[in-house]
């Protein structure tokens, strides 16, 4: 790995949806992906440290967490209150709630892609992929 | 000239008080109605003294005692009106008597005095005029103040009394002062009239017109006037009942009442309006606080209508006094008729303590505006019906919309709450898939099948707990409800949770009291492990839980409480409903998001209730009450213990009390020791069938007694077994216990264990004994008799064969060689019988006399020492040998 490698930063309260996303990203075919680091935040504020402390290339984030809504991160980011100085990262909202209202939700707080669980692991990854390329 | 107008002054007043007096006496002779009688004793003086004067006036010659009668009657008016003012209102009796003391007094020496009077005697004029001045100014006083509490035509009429009492008043002081003046004057000058007195005359005359005319107004208005004062009246009642701001058709009826109470100036109305069985109640009521009537009696009413003018109430029927009578006794009562359009006939019933100046004409017609309030009323039933039919509209409608929206969000919560199992499923499956294959398998890390596996009980435990959401939504739950211990099953949870509390290292305080509820078991279960396993989940590594049972009157009380985070009180209502996850944002997975919602109906569905009392960072407490069971002996508890009885060895007061519950319940009879010098005491003096044993007690630990116990021949096949907090069943199996329980202690497992080893006692067992040889039978009979066992003894195999399918042995003791049915033969036949299949046998084969007996004694010797030994068919199984040996080995195991 080296410091060229893509990072991403997973939001998600639930360490067996982590473990499943990390293990997904490493066995990617496609090497962008599986190379990329793949930094975990189980919190709002967590997330928002991380993002403060380093850049980040791609945000997979989780809608319902412990200390509030995903998207409020998500605005935070395009407003650039989160990680200000940093390279802005691409936030992908990764969530169950699925409904219209959710998905509109999700782009009106300015997140660049969406995916409903459950997902393939393949759609995870060309998800991951096609964000990463944009780089 | 001057003559002629003095004269005709007079004459006026006269003919008008000579009308009032006629029209009073004519209305009294027909009604016979006191307050008209008192009406025409005050116009009487007055027509009188008109009357007297008109005579003097027309120089008609008029004899001393005509003068007389005609003063004495003109002095007694104050003393009339003040009786008058006393019919229309409270006059304190030592009034009326003064009054009555003060004409006597004052109007005695001018009555009999000397005629014609003298000089001298102008006192006597002035005593009377003072006299009569001063009841005449307590008079107007009197119907003044009345005046003053009644509005419109009446206070008109009753100031207007007022004055004219007054103006009598004056016209008799300056009468008197006439008289007074004239007297000097006439006794120098007979033939000459005093220069003054014809003004004085002429102003008494004008003064007594006046009196006239005022008291016509006041107590007998013709027809015209009194039409204008009741049209005024009338519109009155109308505006005010228009103006009066009513929401319903009670409030128009009860405004009604309170306008004629005030407008008619009556102590009481009561307005009333016929039911649907046509009887008359009471709709409204103005006046002082009584009893209101349900309903009052018909006949007694019409009797009232046919009367047309008040009654005393206490004659007006039995209803009424009955309903009335008590707070309103001295009343008089009206009963009108009130017509409401557009075809019922209701009431008003007033009531009085004195009389009004309305006539019955003028009440009638306020009755009759009581048809208007009925229209109003109408009108305003109409309008509040509708007015609550909206309300109820849309606060249904209000009602459904929030059912629909929560329905809605239910159904995006659900959504919600199944991918995210799913996405756990999906993805690590998908993963395994990407996985090299090794021929037709794959090789997968192991934890991703755990997490499968795991995803996949959260989703059935998700489905299982919707399925029971719908069925409760649905009424459809079925709840088997049994008389449950609550306590026991508590603390059987418990054990079945220790793993998890262990693994937190939670402590777990219970104070667990006997109580019964009436519940389904699974269900109870399912509500106490919610809160459990939310207590749980909720308390950091190392918190205490506290669980608790206790009766609670007639209902049962289980409360769960832990020392975790606590719930912030405006959450508290919403941790019963779905998918609300609330409190801590550090939270683990905090299950379905359906558990209390579950938990709380289950709980309504028992008909009880679930409330939780919490604070952020001090706990929360979770209690439920539901409805209690009478608690019966259950025959098959009971019959498990058969009276057994168990020593309860327990230093622990709470856990020994606890156990001899639970005990007891189960049909035990329990004794406790304390310690296990006196367990061994008690054990010694009297063998119980089980003990029960802790190993931590003061003296000597449970393992030493265990030991003493097994060490004594008489003891040590007592089943014993340990109930304790310390974890070492292999040390206490070694020692000889037959099971070992760690605390919390499975109270079925224990019971269980405990009825296996009470049963494994035989009473006393039968043993068929089947030899043709009557020596060896008779030794085989005598050796098991020795040792206790029942015994029935036959001489062949066909007998014997008989006998067993006739009924149960737990022995079969038989000659292989009887002559009739061999003994192959009968246990061929004995395999074929399920009920005997199973017995024992022991056969006895006599290839020589001598080894036979040898064997059969030997037999009889070993059964007689087993049974010796007190109960243990462990040591009597070896010896039965031949079949049921896997029964036997399983009791043996240990």
């Amino acid at each position: 790995m080296t410091a060229d490698n893509p990072r991403i930063l997973l939001v998600e309260d639930e360490e067996l949806n982590r473990t499943l996303v990390k293990a997904v990203l490493a066995r990617a075919a496609i090497a962008a992906v599986r190379d990329a680091e793949v930094l975990d935040a189980s919190s709002l504020g967590a997330a928002r440290t991380q993002l403060s402390s380093q850049d980040v290339d791609l945000v997979l984030l989780d809608m319902n967490l412990p200390d509030g809504n995903g998207l409020s991160l998500a605005s935070e980011l395009a407003a650039g209150k989160v990680g200000a100085g940093r390279r802005k990262p691409s936030v992908v909202a990764v969530t169950a709630s699925v409904l219209p209202q959710d998905r509109a939700a999700a782009i009106e707080a300015g997140c660049d892609g969406f995916l409903d669980k459950p997902y393939a692991a393949a759609d995870l990854v060309a998800v991951v992929a096609e964000h990463l390329s944009k780089r | 000239m001057r003559d002629g107008l003095g004269s005709l002054v007079p004459l006026a007043a006269e003919c008008m008080f000579a009308v009032l007096f006629v029209r009073a006496v004519v209305g009294y002779l027909r009604r016979r109605d006191p307050l008209q009688r008192d009406v025409t004793l005050v116009f009487l003086p007055c027509t009188l003294w008109f009357a007297f004067i008109t005579l003097v006036v027309t120089e008609v010659p008029t004899p001393t005692s005509v003068t007389v009668i005609t003063q004495t009657v003109l002095f007694a008016q104050p003393y009339l009106t003040v009786r008058l003012a006393a019919r229309l209102r409270a006059v304190p009796r030592w009034i009326n008597w003064s009054s009555l003391a003060v004409y006597v007094g004052t109007a005695t020496p001018l009555l009999f005095g000397p005629h014609p009077m003298r000089p001298e005697g102008w006192w006597r004029w002035a005593l009377a005029a003072a006299g009569f001045i001063l009841v005449e100014v307590v008079a107007a006083r009197l119907l003044l103040s009345k005046a003053q509490t009644r509005t419109g035509a009446n206070r008109a009429r009753l100031t207007t009394a007022a004055a004219t009492t007054l103006l009598f008043g004056l016209m008799v002081a300056l009468l008197a002062a006439g008289s007074i003046s004239r007297l000097p004057w006439e006794a120098m000058n007979p033939q000459e009239p005093h220069p003054l007195a014809d003004n004085f005359i002429a102003a008494y005359r004008v003064l007594g017109l006046m009196c006239s005319i005022g008291y016509l107004i006041a107590f007998a208005p013709p027809r015209w006037l009194r039409r204008l004062f009741s049209a005024s009246t009338a519109q009155s009642v109308s505006e005010r009942m228009l103006r009066a701001q009513v929401e319903s058709a009670e409030e128009v009826w009860q405004t009604y009442a309170d306008i004629m109470r005030v407008q008619t100036g009556a102590d009481a109305v009561a307005v009333l309006m016929p039911r649907k069985d046509g009887l008359l109640a009471p709709i409204a009521y103005a006046g002082p606080r009584i009893r209101t009537p349900e309903e009052l009696g018909f006949d007694d009413l019409t009797q009232l209508i046919r009367a047309g003018q008040p009654a005393r109430l206490r004659e007006g029927g039995d209803a009424l006094v009955e309903h009335y009578g008590d707070d309103l006794g001295d009343d008089f009562v009206t009963l009108l008729s009130m017509p409401v359009p557009p075809d019922s006939e209701g009431a008003v019933l007033l009531f009085n303590r004195h009389r009004s100046l309305f006539s019955d004409d003028d009440l009638r017609l306020f009755a009759l505006l009581g048809g208007q309030a009925g229209i109003l009323a109408e009108r305003m039933s109409v309008v509040t019906a509708q007015r609550r039919l909206a309300t109820e509209l849309s606060s249904s409608v209000e009602a459904l919309t929030r059912a629909s929206q929560a329905k809605s969000a239910f159904l995006a919560n659900m959504s919600h709450e199944l991918r995210t199992p799913l996405n756990a499923i999906i993805g690590f499956s998908d993963l395994m898939r990407q996985e090299e294959p090794d021929g037709d398998r794959r090789l997968v890390p192991a934890d991703w099948v755990e997490h499968i596996h795991t995803s996949g009980r959260h989703l059935l435990g998700l489905i299982n707990d919707i399925l029971d959401l719908a069925k409760v939504e649905a009424g459809r739950l079925e709840l088997r409800l049994a008389p449950l211990r609550i306590d026991t099953a508590v603390q059987e949870l418990l054990t079945g949770l220790s793993p998890l509390l262990i693994t937190k290292s939670l402590t777990v305080v219970t104070e667990l009291s006997p109580a019964t509820a009436s519940a389904d078991r699974v269900r109870f279960r399912q509500i106490v492990e919610n809160l459990l396993s939310n207590a749980i989940k909720f308390t950091p590594e190392g918190g205490q839980l506290t669980v608790s049972t206790v009766r609670d009157g007639e209902n049962v009380l289980v409360t769960v409480a832990d020392d975790g985070v606590g719930i912030a009180v405006e959450d508290q209502e919403r941790v019963f409903e779905e998918f609300q996850q609330v409190g801590d944002p550090d939270r683990q997975r905090a299950g379905t998001g359906l558990g209390l919602a579950l938990t709380k109906r289950l709980v309504e569905a028992h008909g009880g209730e679930i409330w939780v009392r919490s604070e952020l960072g001090y706990g929360s407490a979770f209690s439920v009450r539901l409805p209690g069971a009478v608690v019966v002996q259950s025959l098959t508890s009971t019959s498990a213990g058969q009276g057994a009885r168990v020593l309860l060895v327990e230093d622990d007061p709470q856990s020994a009390e606890l156990l001899q519950t639970q005990l007891e319940h189960a049909g035990y009879q329990v004794d406790v020791a304390g310690t296990g010098e006196a367990g061994l005491t008690a054990a010694g003096a009297r063998p119980p069938d089980a003990i029960v044993l802790d190993v931590a007690l003061p003296g000597i630990d449970g393992f030493e007694v265990i030991r003493q116990l097994k060490a004594d021949r008489r003891l040590a096949d007592i089943p014993v077994f340990f109930a304790t907090i310390i974890d070492e069943r292999q040390a206490g199996l070694a020692l000889g216990a037959r099971d070992y329980f760690v605390k919390p202690v499975d109270q079925a497992a224990l019971l269980g264990a405990l009825a296996r080893s009470v049963a494994a006692r035989p009473a006393a067992p039968r043993v068929l004994v089947v030899d043709h040889d009557d020596t060896i039978r008779q030794a085989i009979e005598d050796g098991l008799r020795a040792g206790g066992a029942d015994v029935v003894a036959v001489a062949d195999g066909h007998d014997g064969l008989a006998m067993s399918r006739e009924s149960q042995f737990d022995l079969i003791v038989c000659d292989m060689q009887s002559p009739a049915v061999d003994g192959f033969s009968m246990l061929a036949a004995m395999e074929q019988e399920p009920s005997t299949r199973r017995t024992p046998v022991l056969g006895l084969a006599s290839t020589a006399g001598e080894a036979s007996l040898v064997a059969t004694a030997m037999a009889g010797g070993i059964v007689a020492d087993a049974m010796a030994g007190g109960a243990g068919s462990e040591k009597l199984a070896p010896l039965l040998g031949v079949r049921g040996a896997e029964d036997v080995d399983e009791k043996e195991s240990p």
